[in-house]
Formats: structure tokens, sequence, C-alpha cells
């Protein structure tokens, strides 16, 4: 007759979770009772027909669905508050108030949308500062490699970013002093995974896996770009770099 | 491998979403595979374990650091797809959709013994008793230790065991009465 015991021991050496010390016990216990031997057979037999079965699922990639209805998520909260804003009492205030925030916006904004009224400004202020060769910048460690090159286009400052990380990387961009557009910073190619999962008034956040390459265009100053892995910074670039 | 999951879940709570990716990524099979083998439809289950991810992102807030992510995540998972087998409309008849999806999840080119077998298998996971089928699915379908089942469930170690055992003999017991017409 199998004690508790036993049938603890034949269980722990179905899952493979016996010390060396219970080996042994397990082994004499084989040897001494065919009662243990039939019950390590059939619990062996079942454990192996059920982790058959676990891996004849196929594995699934749900990670840019989920991120797309989390951003989804984000814009329908911003919504209801605005709504609220709009309701009530309150209604004449947050549009006079709308009226004034777009003004100021506008008036901030104007430099950067329109590049022809950036590059003339730049261009009185600081004569031979932009460099006519590209110019290029790397950063690497163990896990990612990072290029940037720098080139001038048409009165456009664009940077060639490529990214290659064996792991999921997070690339977010902050521009300083101003709203966010989606123009900043944009995927040009990649041979792995990489999406767009943010675009809040104060950044642009991405994620790619293997080899990305992103064009970011006419970053304000002091703008950062911010390559992260594992929840944790890797390291962060801030504009304009210095090469 | 995420490292510190508690200081990814602040880096996430504090607004960068984009970090939420990796948890997803880590997650996202085996809370694939629990759902899946509770609802037995492919579809069915991809469309809950998107729900499981972003109802998990909105309530982050209210995470307890003092308990592990995936024991939070898989239990938000087992309860989700209980619910919804619960309220599903039965107009498909229970047998008939595990053999059409099962179809789908297994390999072609099998020999027909295989297939076979794996359909008996699920059938015979399937009409256990939900305490003892939530223990192999923990066990089995998400790689659990006996432990982290125990923290999932909430429940003693010592029942784990013993509820694992009793759901291992009721599975051979049912295997073989049927696989006898395989083998």
């Amino acid at each position: 007759m199998l004690t508790e015991k036993d049938i603890l021991l034949i269980q722990n050496k179905v899952d493979g979770t016996l010390t060396s010390r219970e080996e042994d016990r397990f082994a004499a216990l084989l040897q001494a009772s065919p009662q243990a031997v039939d019950l390590y057979r059939k619990l062996l037999d079942v454990h192996q027909e059920i982790n058959n079965s676990a891996a004849r699922i196929p594995p699934v990639d749900i990670t840019k669905r989920v991120m797309h209805r989390i951003e989804g998520k984000t814009v329908v909260r911003s919504k209801t508050v605005v709504r609220r804003l709009f309701s009530g009492k309150s209604k004449i205030y947050a549009f006079a108030a709308s009226l004034l925030l777009f003004f100021v916006l506008g008036v901030l904004a104007a430099p950067y949308l329109i590049p022809s009224l950036r590059t003339l400004s730049q261009d009185q202020l600081t004569g031979t500062m932009v460099r006519q060769e590209p110019s290029s910048w790397k950063y690497s460690d163990k896990k990612i490699d990072v290029e940037v090159r720098q080139h001038q286009k048409t009165g456009l400052l664009i940077y060639w970013v490529s990214v290659f990380s064996a792991d999921t990387v997070a690339v977010e961009f902050t521009p300083a002093g101003t709203f966010m557009t989606d123009n900043w910073l944009k995927i040009i190619d990649s041979d792995g995974m990489a999406f767009k999962v943010e675009n809040q008034d104060y950044k642009l956040s991405y994620i790619c896996k293997g080899n990305t390459v992103f064009a970011l265009t006419d970053p304000p100053d002091r703008s950062t770009l911010t390559f992260s892995l594992e929840g944790k910074k890797a390291f962060q670039m801030k504009f304009p770099p210095t090469f | 491998m995420i490292k510190d999951e508690a200081a990814l879940i602040r880096t996430i709570i504090e607004g960068h979403t984009a970090q939420y990716g990796l948890l997803v990524e880590r997650y996202q099979n085996p809370v694939f595979r629990v759902i899946f083998k509770i609802v037995n439809n492919h579809e069915e289950a991809m469309e809950l374990t998107q729900d499981v991810f972003v109802k998990a992102y909105e309530s982050l807030p209210q995470y307890d650091p003092r308990y592990k992510f995936f024991s939070w995540i898989y239990r938000m998972a087992i309860n989700r797809a209980l619910l919804y087998l619960r309220n599903r409309k039965p107009c498909v008849e229970p047998e008939q959709i595990p053999a059409r999806e099962r179809e789908k999840v297994t390999q072609e080119g099998q020999p027909f013994d295989l297939v076979t077998k794996s359909i008996l298998v699920d059938r015979a996971v399937n009409e256990l008793d939900q305490k003892y089928k939530t223990v192999i699915l923990l066990k089995y379908f998400t790689g659990l230790s006996y432990a982290e089942i125990s923290e999932t469930l909430d429940l003693p170690e010592k029942t784990i065991k013993s509820r694992l055992f009793d759901a291992r003999m009721l599975l051979k017991e049912k295997l073989e009465k049927n696989l006898k017409y395989v083998d």
C-alpha cells in the first residue's frame, strides 16, 4: 500500500522536482513496490500526453493589436475630458480658453510647422554652424546598436536613425517647447517588428525589434530621443547632437 | 527577459505606455493558451486575450506590486474566459467546437492516430471539473511551478499538489477508456 509520502514522491518525480536524495528514495521505492511502478507509469503517461497537447498550440502575436487598442483608449479618455469641459456652465469659458490656446499654440508652432520660416531664421542666426557633410554618431552595447546620420536637404535637417536589437526596444521622441505632430519621427524600414504605439501631446513612441530605420525631421532644439530596453533607459540623445 | 517587472509597471503607470508591449510580448502566449483551452475557439481566444491585456493595462494603477504580475494576469484571464463561456449562447453543440477548432491548431501532416490522440486528450481535459481543469491549465499551459500556481489561485501549495494528482488520475482513467481504440 502506497503512503501519502510515496505518492508525493512519485508525483514530484514526474514533475522533475526531486533532489538527489529524493531520487535515491524514489529508486528504492520502485524496487520495492510494483504499485509504485504502476502509479509512476500512469502519471508519466498523462504528463506526456498533456505536454504534447500544450505543445501543439501554435504561438500568437497580439502585441501590435493590444498596443493599438490601448492607444485608442487614450484618445477616448481625452475626448471624455473635452466633452465634460464643453458642457454646462463652463461651456463659454472653455470655448474662450480653447480659442486662446489655439492662438498661442499656433504662434509657437509656426516656425516648426513651416520649414521655410525656420530655415530662414536659423540661417540668419547660425550662419555656417550647420554642417554640409553628413555626420554620424554611434551607440553600441551588448544589446543594442544605434547609428545616427545627419543630413541637410532642402532646408531641412534630417536624421536617419538605424536601430538594431534582438530584444524589443522602446523608442520615444519628446519635442521641447512645442506640441507633437506625426511628422517628427517616422519608420522608414524594418526587417523585424516596428510600430507606433503612442502619439500624445508630449511624446511619440515606437516599439521595434530587429533592424529598424527611422527618419527624424527637424527636431526642435532640446528635444530628446530615448531608447529603452526591458523598461530601463539604454541611452538618451539630445538635439542638436554633439558629433 | 524582463528582470524587474515591478519597476517596469511603475514606468508604464508614469506614462511610458510603450513599455507595456514588453509585458504583452512576454505573457501573450501562456495567456492565450489558457484562454484557448477554456473557450476552445481560436478566434474567440485571440479576442479575449486582447481584452485581458487591455483590461489589465487599464487596471494597472490598482495592481498590487506585492503579488507577481503573472498571477494577476492569469487570474484575470481565467475569470474572463469562464465568464465568457457562461454568457456564450449555445448556438453550436459544445462537442463540435473543439473538433473544428482543433483542426486549426493541429499541424498538417501528422499521422491520423496522433491527431485523434490529441483530440481525445483535449476532450478529457475539457471534461474535468473546473477546479481540476484550472490547475492542469496553469501547470501545463503556462508552465507555472506549484508555488506560483498556489499564488495565482490563492490556495495552499498542498491543495494544488493534491488537486493535480486527482486531476491526473481522472485524466488517466478517461484516456485509458478512449485511447485503447487509437494505440
